[in-house]
C-alpha cells in the first residue's frame, strides 16, 4: 500500500507532507531571524555540481538526517568526486554554508520543546580528538553581552 | 555588568584549559533570571515565528507544535556582537534525546518529564486530529 494511500486510513506522525528539506529550512530560519528575531545567521547558498568550493564553509546535503552527509572545512571528501556520488537521493543537493566555529569550540543548546513549551535543555560539546560527546544540563546561563566580552578576548 | 564575571569567564578557560559558556556560578539571581530569559525569548520567538510560517503555507497545524528540537549556538556578527542562532530543526522519531548517561556530566536526563509531557501533547494532538465538529 502507497504511504499517500496509508494516510487515509490511519494518523502518521510526523506528517509526511510537512516534511522539510534542509534548504526550506535554513530559508525560512534566514526568514525567522530578519522578521522576528533581528538575529544574525550564517550564509548559505546552494551550489551546482562544478563549482568552486570555498576551504572556509560547511558543506551540508539535503535529503539527510542525523549528521550524515556534512563535510567540515579538514575533511578529505570535499571535491565533487566524492560529492556527486553521494547524490543518490532524487532532488537532493549539496550547500555552502559559512563556517560557524564555535559550534565546535563552545557547544550547542538542544532545547526540546512539546506541545508549544520548553520541555528540557540541554548542552552537548563534540571532543574531536575522542570523537565524543558530552552533555550537561544547563542551570545558569551567560548573557549575550557577557560572552561578547567573552569572545573580544580570546581572538 | 560585573568585572568579576569578565573575570570569571577568563579563569575558566585558562584554569580549564578549555573554554564553557555553561552555567556560570557569579552574578546575582536577577542578572542569572534575565540571561535565562534572553536565551527562551530567543527560543520561543523563533518557534513562535516558525509555527506561524508553516500554518501558514500548510493552512493546517504543523507538527512542530507536537514535538521539535531546537539546536541552538552562537555566532558572532561582523560588528562584534554575539547572537544565538538555530544550527538545526529536529522533528522526527529519530530525534536523539540526548539523555544517555555514559558521557553526561549530569546524573539525571529528565527523559520522565519528557516522555509524560509528549504522551499529554500527543493524546491531545490525536484528538484535535480525529475531532470532525471542530476547526480548532
Amino acid at each position: 500500500m502507497e504511504l499517500d494511500t496509508l494516510r487515509r486510513i490511519v494518523h502518521i506522525w510526523p506528517p509526511p507532507n510537512q516534511s522539510r528539506n534542509k534548504w526550506e529550512l535554513i530559508q525560512m530560519l534566514d526568514l525567522v531571524a530578519a522578521r522576528r528575531t533581528y538575529s544574525v545567521r550564517p550564509i548559505t547558498r546552494p551550489l551546482q555540481i562544478g563549482d568552486p568550493i570555498n576551504d572556509m564553509v560547511v558543506l551540508k546535503r539535503t535529503h539527510s538526517d542525523m549528521g550524515n552527509h556534512v563535510l567540515l572545512p579538514n575533511n578529505l571528501n570535499r571535491n565533487w568526486k566524492y560529492m556527486s556520488r553521494n547524490m543518490e537521493v532524487p532532488g537532493c543537493m549539496w550547500l555552502a554554508q559559512s563556517y560557524v566555529y564555535t559550534l565546535a569550540s563552545l557547544g550547542e543548546w538542544r532545547v526540546f520543546l512539546m506541545g508549544g513549551q520548553i520541555v528540557y535543555v540541554v548542552h552537548t560539546v563534540h571532543n574531536p580528538q575522542k570523537g565524543t560527546w558530552t552533555w550537561d544540563v544547563p542551570v545558569n546561563y551567560y548573557s549575550l553581552e557577557e560572552l561578547r566580552y567573552f569572545e573580544t578576548h580570546h581572538n | 555588568m560585573a568585572d568579576t564575571l569578565y573575570s570569571e569567564l577568563y579563569a575558566n578557560d585558562m584554569l580549564n584549559g578549555s573554554v564553557s559558556v555553561l552555567n556560570p556560578n557569579q552574578g546575582s539571581r536577577d542578572v542569572r533570571n534575565e540571561a535565562e530569559a534572553e536565551f527562551k525569548n530567543f527560543v520561543i520567538e523563533t518557534y513562535e515565528e516558525m509555527y506561524a510560517m508553516e500554518a501558514r503555507h500548510l493552512s493546517g497545524k504543523p507538527s512542530i507544535c507536537l514535538f521539535c528540537r531546537l539546536d541552538i549556538g552562537l555566532i558572532v556578527g561582523r560588528d562584534g556582537t554575539v547572537n544565538y542562532f538555530v544550527n538545526e530543526v529536529e522533528r522526527t522519531q529519530t530525534t536523539s534525546l540526548w539523555s544517555k548517561r555514559y558521557h553526561a556530566k549530569s546524573p539525571v536526563a529528565p527523559t520522565g518529564i519528557l516522555g509524560d509531557t509528549f504522551a499529554h501533547a500527543f493524546y491531545e494532538w490525536l484528538l484535535c486530529m480525529s475531532n470532525p465538529y471542530t476547526v480548532t
